[in-house]
């Protein structure tokens, strides 16, 4: 905000740390945004080395054509421990993550609306995160479904199953917590003088996020449910044998996957309106726009999922209805690429580490929308459904997209988080291997699903063998790269050079004008914006 | 800021409400005409027309894949 907020910022009690506990249970009763903020940085993190661990083990089984390293029962529990993984246990809290640390420091709040929900939300994590690791270890081993859970399978596996459905209930219960607490945050404790229509971007997108949580993870929690009821209690809501429909899951669980999507990509979106405008040096462009167009989509969202299912059975007509409904979908979301062009047109653009990633997450989402564009249309999907085409699409869509934008967001806010700034040279060698890297394990698997590789199997024919080998080298590239992340945020936390209240040059908002790092409470009484003419 | 507007009583017609939301739907618009809505439109105003508008939106598509797939 080009606002200059004038009194109130955290300055009152500074790092006055007398009032709460020392050492671990300072962690485990705390109720401080920032605190909860940091838990679900790093559960996010851990998280996100568990999932891409699981990963290199894919890869590492489809370096060669036939069987080397894994049985193809332990295969599937990996394909299915990595999406649940790093959907509900690395992307999702990330971004809350997110949400804690700065959406109160950007609307001039003391803290979360709900502070002792807020520590709850975060503390059901780790048992659900337990829960899907230590499946892998029962007899039967973990869900081997697939993320989806699709019935007959879902309904015929062992206790692995059983853990599955538990953590998903515990992480829907803690998203459902976490974004009643956002929107009330959002809509009850903004300072006095910021208007909904002066709020920043990233706000913007979670208050939206937070409505899609709210509708879609109880239909989640309805649907596995029924599938704990058929396995146990001799329901047949999907099983075929006593007369249930294992189609009418897929429906519930898409009316559920496919805002889903957008729970993940819109506080990805939300991040980006800030660096990108940051290092352009010019405001967002189009900052109504941006703000009806995250709207549309949210509500778009609900009316497309059976564009997962073409090929499960449908009558043409269905099939017509959601190809055009998802075609529809690309209008807002063009709209938005347009603008964070339209937003660097003519700036005084520098390449951070933080611009780096929100450019590589702009140009590869893209590609991301592009592909999933192809795949919108029944009769192409038809012939790649299941195939390695739709992995390539999402992971452009969940890596590329969600991931980098996560990245971003790290290396923009570091240095508020932290008080230091971050290695600039290692960032950038950073950016460079993930995206690079990237590329290579995920750009071949393009090639793979259109020559008819099918997806979740541990072997292949031998005509794949090339893009494979050279997928999985980009695979463990991409991951060992990301230890590289680590060392630069272990280095930011132990020192560095000091950071200024407002690092970047172009940055706006509330959150630059307490120092860095940021005390431990701000904003203990609102601050006053005085004018006011662009946007956080 | 724009505390003056936010305290304007003069309310938004149903058609001004349709355009915000038909714009937004596109996704462009004029500033001049952003800035005449923020002054008059109330949220409720514009979340119960955006559900409106795609609900007819849905019911649009259906026509049209009916006079697309029935000859």
């Amino acid at each position: 905000m080009e606002a200059t907020h004038v009194h109130g910022a955290g300055h009152a009690h500074g790092d006055d740390h007398a009032h709460h506990p020392k050492g671990i249970m300072r962690w485990i009763t705390t109720t401080n945004h920032k605190d909860i903020g940091t838990m679900y940085l790093w559960f996010s993190f851990a998280m996100f080395m568990v999932g891409g661990a699981m990963a290199l083990i894919i890869r590492a089984e489809l370096f060669q054509p036939g069987l080397q390293y894994v049985e193809p029962e332990f295969f599937n529990q990996m394909i299915t421990l990595h999406g649940l993984i790093m959907v509900f246990g690395a992307i999702m809290p990330a971004f809350v993550g997110f949400a804690n640390w700065m959406i109160p420091m950007m609307i001039g709040a003391p803290d979360m609306a709900f502070a002792r929900m807020n520590n709850w939300s975060f503390w059901l994590l780790p048992p659900a995160g337990i829960l899907l690791t230590a499946s892998m270890f029962v007899p039967g081993g973990a869900a081997g479904t697939g993320w989806t859970l699709y019935p007959p399978l879902s309904i015929q596996m062992g206790i692995g199953m059983d853990m599955a459905i538990f953590a998903v209930h515990i992480l829907g219960m803690s998203s459902i917590m976490g974004s009643i607490n956002i929107v009330t945050t959002i809509l009850n404790l903004r300072a006095p003088t910021m208007p909904l229509m002066r709020m920043p971007m990233f706000c913007w997108t979670w208050l939206i996020t937070g409505y899609l949580l709210i509708a879609v993870m109880p239909v989640l929690a309805g649907a596995v449910t029924m599938i704990l009821t058929d396995r146990h209690f001799g329901t047949s809501f999907f099983n075929a044998a006593g007369g249930g429909d294992p189609v009418l899951f897929q429906h519930i669980f898409w009316f559920f996957g496919h805002p889903e999507v957008y729970i993940i990509a819109l506080p990805a979106f939300g991040v980006v309106s800030h660096v990108i405008p940051a290092f352009a040096r010019k405001p967002i462009f189009g900052y109504t726009s941006m703000v009806y167009a995250i709207a549309s989509i949210a509500l778009i969202s609900f009316i497309v999922w059976a564009h997962h299912m073409y090929v499960v059975g449908m009558p043409v007509a269905g099939q017509l209805y959601f190809m055009y409904a998802t075609i529809l979908i690309a209008v807002p979301t063009g709209v938005k690429v347009f603008n964070w062009v339209a937003t660097m047109w003519r700036g005084s653009m520098t390449f951070e580490t933080p611009m780096l990633f929100a450019l590589g997450f702009l140009f590869l989402f893209t590609i991301g929308g592009f592909t999933g564009l192809v795949l919108s249309n029944t009769a192409v999907d038809v012939q790649l459904q299941d195939t390695y085409y739709v992995v390539a699409h999402f992971h452009y869509v969940m890596v590329a997209g969600a991931l980098f934008s996560a990245f971003a967001a790290v290396y923009y806010w570091l240095p508020k988080w932290t008080g230091h700034m971050y290695d600039e040279k290692l960032g950038q060698w950073h950016f460079w291997l993930s995206i690079i890297s990237f590329n290579i394990a995920f750009f071949p698997q393009h090639f793979l699903g259109l020559a008819g590789m099918p997806r979740r199997i541990p072997d292949y024919a031998l005509q794949f063998t090339d893009f494979n080998q050279v997928s999985t080298y980009g695979a463990f590239g991409f991951g060992l790269s990301q230890l590289l992340f680590l060392y630069v945020v272990l280095k930011a936390i132990r020192g560095g050079e000091k950071a200024a209240a407002k690092p970047w040059e172009g940055a706006t908002g509330l959150e630059w004008t307490v120092p860095s790092p940021a005390p431990y409470h701000t904003f203990e009484d609102p601050p006053v914006l005085t004018e006011s003419k662009g946007h956080a | 800021m724009s505390g003056e507007a936010v305290m304007d009583e003069r309310r938004a017609g149903p058609l001004q409400v349709l355009r915000t939301v038909l714009s937004a739907l596109f996704g462009v618009r004029h500033r001049r005409m952003h800035e005449e809505d923020s002054a008059g439109l109330r949220p409720i105003q514009v979340i119960i027309a955006g559900v409106i508008v795609v609900a007819v939106f849905v019911l649009a598509i259906i026509a049209f894949v009916q006079l697309v797939a029935t000859k």
